[in-house]
């Protein structure tokens, strides 16, 4: 990071859109993924797609490694600036450019919070579908980046799904528009390959997205169980018998205590699972369903299953699930989540199986998950400034992260790989995929400057051998 | 002589794409026999015929997803997932003769696309064979995964420019129950446009919003052709499905809400046959081999102003409507097709040029990108396939 970088972006952008000083640069040492932090050497506000061109094309110029970063809310060290180099915090551009419901489409900055987007098209009778539990605070780049889903994307699909095109800064500091209002270009799916690239194709500056009709009504329920196998046989039978469920999210006794402390709703507290379970659409169907569910659950031995009878019932219910990371506090100092995916019909296997590893490693693991994908998110509970109990939950962790690859299943239903499972990467895919993946990377990012050291097994291009994590993860940890 | 090859596993198919990269002798890839019979005028001899990989590799319906080999058949796929009560929602006009592999690299679809989407939202993970003939994967058999690079996503609309799809797994829909049909006569484009507008705002939520052409609706099956009434811009077929109640509510509230508007709808026709019905309207608005076709991609409320504009041009007129796609099928000459293709850009979309007896082609290329985007294009394809041997025709 030499004076004349530094000189370079003052010309670029206003001295209060630069941070640079080690206080200031502390804030943005990692991001929800807390095990491992690097500062970056500088981060920068940009407020236009044309600072943004000049920034990049700036680190090119002098072979300074760069990364964007919305929120923050990655929980794979998708922002982690490995090597260091230039942050480009994207808060600052959070418009929205255009709302057109006639040709259901929006327009908007990268910034720009998830939930904000609905709550300005509230009252239009459409919503953007991808709806991440962080959805109060990551933002539509974030989501673009790691390809974003939510416990709606069971019915409505992840981010790629609504996603119609892209503007980006390429790594080599081209402007480029990848698709638009009336969706992909023709030939082979860019965009649909941009979405998920976690900010290693460049910088995003400008999304179309989907607008999606709301939903006539819907019904909310809370399905309760005596064991875990019956629930996961409810959300089996569910979905064998054609039902498709706007969601069917998963919480069970550990996490439903912490719940119950934090917001009282009412939970059951002798209940091994519960079963949120929210069918939408038309009036004219969803009583229907609603009562086909709770027929499943019953036949599946369902203690009870009730119903929200008011929008505030079942608004405190969401509440409940989505901000159910935030109660973890009172159970532990520390966690740790995991986001595998197994087939659904493997979800009573992998259950058990968390549950077994965690008796042999001594940690407790609370679920709460998105069941009707197959998406898991064990969360382990430690205390991080005990070194030996860290080696146990990131061995404990790995684990479950093989026996979902065992399953059949992935590593990383919408958190990303980011850093933290680089490692599993070789044993998910193989040579040549690996080997295809990187020529695709160089296609967009030959140098490696943008985002290096994230997704895949290499730090980037020729040229980026040098850079090295400081902390590789787990294995600084075991 | 012109080579012919059928491999039956993909290690075979594999080492013959490795051959054909060392040597660097370009081929073609057709789904079936009857596609390898039809070789386009610049395109390379020697064909790879997929109809030897033709298996459902893994099909646990209790998942809804399939896993099947590229060759296999869109209409054995149907027959398939019937047995499970569900469905690859994605409409094709020939499946008897169109593989899976073709739906995909082709990004294939009719007129559920409106409430069904398209291939982006149903593959979930592919194995595929590179032009350097290295056998890879992405994705998985899960419905929600974000390791690695969405190439299941890329390659679709690949037309065979950047792999030789070998397996596709795809998440699926359960079947309808039930489905009804509605037809709105429209005597003028801005009775199409009352008619996208009242749909849009709707409260019913129909998965077809199909507008043809008086020559196409002349061609329709009696069922949805309407018996008299005014319909000299041609009709708008508009499609509900779902459990029985719910269509035949939806149907009431569509007729009541076209009326409030001044349109006269036909009462609803139930649909006994779907998958039929959708490919049958699907080969309609195909262009024959004989054809100039066109596939533009408009902004849904720029679709009336483009159908005017091509049917002034003396084509063949049908659409996606609700969805902003626009099929047109004649004798189109140069200039028409640049003059549409302009309005198309207009009107933030695209067109695609198909000419397979490359009749304009030196004139107006089948698709126009901007220099970046070609570029970007360009490196992809040749992370995949450097040597450019794969389906270098159907490159743009």
């Amino acid at each position: 990071m030499t004076p004349q970088f530094l000189q370079r972006l003052q010309s670029i952008l206003d001295a209060h859109k630069i941070l640079s000083t080690d206080d200031e640069l502390l804030v943005y040492e990692c991001d929800g993924y807390v095990v491992e932090k690097k500062s970056p050497d500088v981060v920068v506000f940009p407020e236009s797609t044309g600072q943004i061109v000049a920034i990049v094309k700036a680190c090119r110029e002098f072979r300074i490694p760069f990364v964007p970063r919305g929120a923050g809310t990655s929980l794979a060290g998708g922002c982690l600036p490995v090597g260091g180099g230039v942050m480009i915090a994207l808060t600052r551009m959070k418009k929205i450019l255009e709302l057109n419901t006639a040709d259901r489409y929006a327009v908007v900055e990268p910034g720009l919070v998830n939930v904000h987007l609905t709550k300005a098209l509230k009252g239009t009778g459409f919503h953007y579908a991808p709806d991440p539990s962080s959805q109060g605070a990551c933002t539509i780049g974030g989501n673009v980046a790691t390809n974003s889903g939510g416990p709606h994307t069971l019915k409505y699909g992840v981010t790629v799904n609504h996603v119609l095109g892209v503007e980006f800064v390429s790594p080599d500091g081209e402007l480029i528009q990848l698709g638009g209002p009336a969706g992909s270009d023709p030939g082979f799916d860019l965009t649909g390959l941009f979405v998920g690239n976690e900010g290693t194709f460049g910088v995003v500056t400008k999304v179309w997205v989907r607008l999606t009709r709301d939903p006539a009504g819907c019904r909310t329920m809370l399905g309760v169980f005596e064991t875990v196998d019956e629930a996961t046989s409810a959300i089996s039978r569910i979905i064998a018998a054609g039902i498709v469920p706007a969601a069917l999210e998963m919480m069970d006794k550990g996490i439903i205590g912490a719940l119950e402390q934090a917001y009282q709703f009412g939970f059951p507290l002798d209940a091994e699972a519960v079963l949120l379970i929210e069918v939408d659409g038309l009036e004219a169907a969803i009583d229907s369903e609603a009562e086909q569910i709770v027929a499943l659950c019953d036949q599946s031995g369902a203690r009870e299953v009730r119903r929200a009878q008011s929008e505030a019932e079942r608004l405190l219910l969401w509440k409940c699930r989505k901000q159910a990371f935030g109660a973890i506090g009172r159970l532990s100092p520390s966690y740790c989540t995991q986001d595998g995916v197994v087939p659904r019909t493997q979800l009573p296997t992998i259950l058990r199986s968390i549950r077994e590893i965690g008796k042999r490693y001594d940690i407790e693991i609370v679920n709460v998950f998105h069941a009707g994908d197959g998406n898991i998110h064990p969360i382990l509970l430690f205390d991080e400034r005990d070194a030996e109990q860290v080696s146990r939950v990131m061995k404990a962790s790995d684990e479950i992260l093989e026996k979902c690859i065992d399953l059949g299943g992935s590593v990383s239903g919408e958190h990303g790989i980011g850093v933290e499972k680089i490692s599993f990467m070789n044993r998910l895919f193989t040579d040549n995929d690996i080997a295809v993946m990187e020529s695709v990377r160089t296609a967009f990012n030959a140098d490696g400057l943008c985002s290096p050291g994230k997704m895949l097994p290499t730090a980037g291009a020729c040229g980026m051998e040098h850079i090295e994590r400081d902390k590789p993860s787990r294995r600084a940890a075991v | 002589m012109p080579e012919m090859f059928a491999p039956t596993n993909t290690e075979e198919l594999a080492d013959r794409v490795r051959a054909r990269a060392d040597a660097r002798l370009p081929f073609r890839v057709a789904g079936t026999a009857d596609d390898a019979e039809t070789i386009p005028p610049d395109a390379p001899a020697d064909t790879l015929v997929m109809s030897g990989l033709a298996a459902v590799v893994d099909y646990p319906s209790d998942d809804m997803t399939i896993t099947v080999e590229a060759g296999m058949t869109i209409a054995a796929l149907q027959d398939t997932l019937k047995a499970g009560h569900q469905q690859l929602p994605l409409d094709i006009g020939w499946p008897e003769t169109t593989t899976v592999g073709d739906l995909v690299a082709g990004d294939l679809h009719g007129p559920r696309r409106y409430g069904y989407g398209t291939a982006r939202d149903y593959v979930i993970g592919i194995q595929a064979v590179d032009g350097r003939g290295r056998v890879f994967h992405s994705g998985g058999r899960v419905v929600k995964n974000v390791a690695g690079y969405d190439i299941c996503r890329l390659v679709i609309g690949s037309r065979g420019t950047l792999c030789v799809l070998t397996q596709l797994t795809f998440k699926l829909k359960p079947s309808p129950a039930a489905g009804s049909a509605l037809i709105v006569p429209l005597a003028d484009p801005a009775q199409l446009s009352n008619a996208l507008s009242t749909i849009n705002t709707s409260a019913s939520r129909p998965v077809v919003v199909q507008y043809l052409c008086p020559r196409t609706v002349s061609q329709c099956p009696e069922a949805v052709a309407p018996s008299s009434a005014s319909a000299s811009f041609g009709v708008l077929l508009v499609a509900v499905e779902g459990l029985p109640q719910s269509v035949e509510w939806q149907c009431s509230v569509l007729l009541d809400e076209f009326r409030a508007t001044g349109l006269s709808a036909s009462s609803a026709t139930e649909i006994s046959d779907p998958e039929e019905l959708w490919a049958r309207i699907t080969r309609l608005q195909s262009a024959s081999l004989d054809e100039i076709g066109i596939l533009a991609t408009v902004r849904p409320t720029t679709v009336p102003a483009f159908i005017e504009a091509a049917r002034k041009l003396n084509l063949r007129v049908s659409a996606l409507a609700g969805s902003g796609v626009v099929c047109g099928a004649g004798d189109a000459k140069a200039p028409g097709i640049a003059e549409l293709r302009s309005l198309a850009a207009s009107m933030d979309g695209h067109l695609v040029l198909r000419d397979p007896q490359r009749r304009v082609t030196a004139d107006v290329p089948r698709c126009s990108y901007s220099p970046k985007v070609q570029s970007l294009r360009e490196r992809v394809r040749d992370a995949f396939d450097p040597d450019h041997i794969l389906n270098p025709h159907e490159w743009i």
